[in-house]
């Protein structure tokens, strides 16, 4: 569980094993795309209370963690500076079966979005920038 | 007198700065001092109906009374993800 402002390593972050008992594994990876509500996109820029943002990931993956019966929850959320394509956040969610997985896995993602306290800036390539706000953040990816 | 550290994200940061000292009277509620700010800038109170408050990194109301020390973070809706 980490909230850091160095590239996310997929497989690095891929690597941990799960334990023996689990036979599923879901992800979620979260990356910056070129365009956003029909503007293109040339990076973003992701403030953070870092203090209470990891206070929250770890409450968010207690909650997970005893409403599913899942095992373990990895998740990495960068902030910072971030190009087209680099990666955001990284969830992975190891269970005995896959329905479990599935589920916590999109609970995770979905509670970061509403409750852990970063925000997205959006620079666009014709040169203006906004802040995205929650309003419209849940059609982002 | 009671100080408190106020912390500021996001867009609310390029308008107040990262976080201020303030000085408030003893008892004050977070929606008091969010009443000081605004006197600072007309652009607080139209963000104010969705704002999120924080005292010591956990969720609080307006109405949450604040003591020395404490730390406050003013929150817009986060778009984190």
């Amino acid at each position: 569980m980490s909230v850091t402002d160095k590239p996310i390593a997929l497989q690095e972050f891929f690597s941990e094993p799960s334990p023996q008992s689990c036979g599923a594994v879901a992800s979620f990876v979260g990356i910056v795309r070129n365009h956003d509500h029909g503007r293109a996109v040339k990076f973003l820029y992701y403030d953070c209370y870092r203090f209470m943002a990891e206070k929250v990931m770890r409450t968010i993956v207690e909650e997970a963690l005893n409403r599913w019966d899942v095992e373990k929850v990895q998740v990495s959320h960068r902030v910072g500076r971030l190009g087209i394509g680099d990666v955001a956040v990284a969830i992975s969610v190891s269970a005995a079966h896959r329905a479990e997985a599935f589920e916590a896995c999109r609970f995770v993602i979905e509670e970061i979005k509403e409750r852990v306290p970063i925000w997205k800036r959006e620079i666009f390539e014709d040169g203006t920038s906004e802040w995205v706000s929650c309003a419209h953040a849940e059609t982002h990816g | 007198m009671t100080r408190i550290k106020v912390l500021f994200f996001a867009e609310l940061g390029e308008i107040f700065g990262r976080a201020r000292f303030i000085d408030i009277k003893e008892g004050s509620t977070v929606g008091e001092v969010v009443d000081l700010l605004a006197a600072e800038s007309d652009r607080l109170y139209p963000k104010e109906p969705a704002l999120i408050y924080a005292v010591n990194a956990n969720l609080e109301t307006r109405e949450k009374k604040l003591k020395d020390r404490d730390e406050l973070a003013l929150m817009t809706p986060m778009s984190g993800g």
